[in-house]
């Protein structure tokens, strides 16, 4: 992927964001707790219920529905069909640890999407948490294969730029189901296009990257996201069995996940 | 043989009725021991462990008020039967999706971190599953059961999705072009 064009898609995309954020903006479940927090004493057990729920009343502004529903049975159609098999098969011939080692070295690889992400929120105590996970992860920890720092204590800060753009409260825009990787929307397409750009796992020029054309990169993103399903087996299929419709059970999850990240 | 002998025993002495406030923490913290130690138990099978996890679980899950809250406003629009009726197959569907969840088990830690009162009936325990790379969060949701002392859960929050929340969404989706029986069926 060549810099300029994705500068001119971010462009574009931001522009487009723009255009929908107002249509959306969040006002998760906290401003309604605040309100009943005060209003407690005359309301029946019934209402408190309802208000803290209220999230769940509301329609989704959803124009890319007819889409999403055709890219989601696509996808799931992917995940049964050749993905979960090809994960599977890889299990079956490197051992689990390897495959954890594996994890842990991409994880660590990522580290200046998650540093930066800190950073630009001024969350300073976790970009030198970070820091410090790399130095020590990527030397003692054999290149990022052993997450020596994490047994020490020090977790990870996960953060990345779509939850950068919540933070300074870009809403979310329209859901968006993603080719391949699933649930998203627009403020999150962004974030990841930007991560990407500056991950180590991706060819964007930057003289750190390891991936010297896109090709690579693709193959590099493959094995990533095959190692982590080799990991977590049947969580797809067990969480689709609870849904009544699965379009709408993924997107809701996603959203409150994401919104539930950003607050953090 | 001894251990199924100790969980047994101690399933027999877990008290029947909800949590008080102060005893939250350490009472779940000894139900999640209980679980986890029978789910690493190879010897017996997992309909088994389902029929010795379900009176731990039974006794602070208010699935009467999580199916109230899941459907929301149609709730008052039922008649009692037809509420009997849906709690009955909204308490099976998630003990079903429960239980299939912890198959998954994978002898992950779980850790009991803290108790917050967010507001006067309301108490979130934060727990952290530590996986092999990842650490999800799940955070049990009290409420306080009017005039008493006593504690239930009505949500369970599982890394920032609130299961009930999703079911409120999917049921009222649902309802918005099909019938209540339809929904009974689906379940």
């Amino acid at each position: 992927m060549k810099l300029k064009i994705l500068k001119n898609t971010v462009l574009l995309l931001f522009i487009s964001l723009f255009m929908v954020a107002c249509s959306s903006k969040e006002s998760p479940a906290l401003t309604s707790q605040n309100s009943t927090l005060n209003a407690a004493v005359s309301e029946s057990e019934d209402d408190e219920f309802d208000s803290e729920f209220e999230e769940a009343d509301k329609v989704v502004f959803d124009p890319l529905e007819d889409y999403n529903r055709w890219m989601t049975s696509v996808n799931d159609k992917f995940y049964i069909h050749v993905f979960d098999p090809v994960s599977k098969g890889y299990a079956v011939v490197v051992p689990k640890p390897a495959r954890v080692g594996v994890s842990n070295a991409f994880h660590n690889l990522k580290f200046p999407i998650r540093f930066t992400n800190n950073l630009l929120q001024f969350k300073f105590d976790a970009s030198m948490k970070e820091l410090g996970r790399f130095m020590i992860n990527s030397t003692i920890g054999v290149l990022g294969l052993f997450d020596v720092a994490k047994a020490g204590g020090v977790e990870p800060q996960e953060e990345d730029f779509g939850q950068t753009l919540g933070h300074y409260g870009v809403g979310t825009g329209f859901h968006v189901v993603l080719p391949f990787l699933g649930p998203s929307n627009l403020r999150d397409t962004i974030g990841f296009a930007v991560d990407s750009a500056i991950a180590p796992t991706t060819d964007a020029s930057l003289k750190y990257q390891i991936p010297d054309n896109a090709e690579k990169a693709l193959g590099l993103s493959t094995a990533y996201y095959i190692n982590k399903n080799s990991l977590h087996p049947g969580e797809y299929e067990s969480l689709k069995k609870d849904a009544l419709d699965v379009y709408t059970f993924f997107r809701d999850s996603y959203e409150q996940q994401r919104a539930k990240e950003i607050e953090k | 043989m001894l251990k199924q002998i100790i969980i047994t025993g101690l399933l027999i002495f877990t008290p029947l009725f909800a949590i008080e406030e102060a005893n939250i923490k350490s009472e779940m913290d000894s139900k999640i021991q209980t679980i986890t130690s029978i789910l690493q138990d190879n010897t017996i099978s997992s309909a088994q462990k389902q029929e010795s996890i379900s009176p731990t679980v039974d006794t602070i899950f208010d699935y009467k008020t999580m199916s109230k809250i899941s459907l929301g406003k149609k709730w008052k629009t039922l008649t009692t039967s037809q509420q009997d009726n849906f709690s009955q197959k909204f308490e099976a569907k998630l003990k079903n999706s429960y239980f299939e969840k912890l198959e998954l088990y994978t002898n992950e830690k779980v850790l009991v971190k803290e108790q917050t009162k967010v507001k006067s009936t309301r108490i979130h325990l934060h727990t952290d599953i530590i996986g092999l790379e990842e650490t999800y969060e799940i955070i049990y949701k009290f409420y306080k059961v009017k005039n008493s002392s006593d504690w239930l859960i009505y949500d369970i929050d599982i890394t920032g999705v609130s299961i009930i929340q999703t079911y409120r969404k999917q049921f009222s989706e649902f309802l918005a072009t099909k019938s209540f029986n339809e929904l009974l069926e689906s379940l």
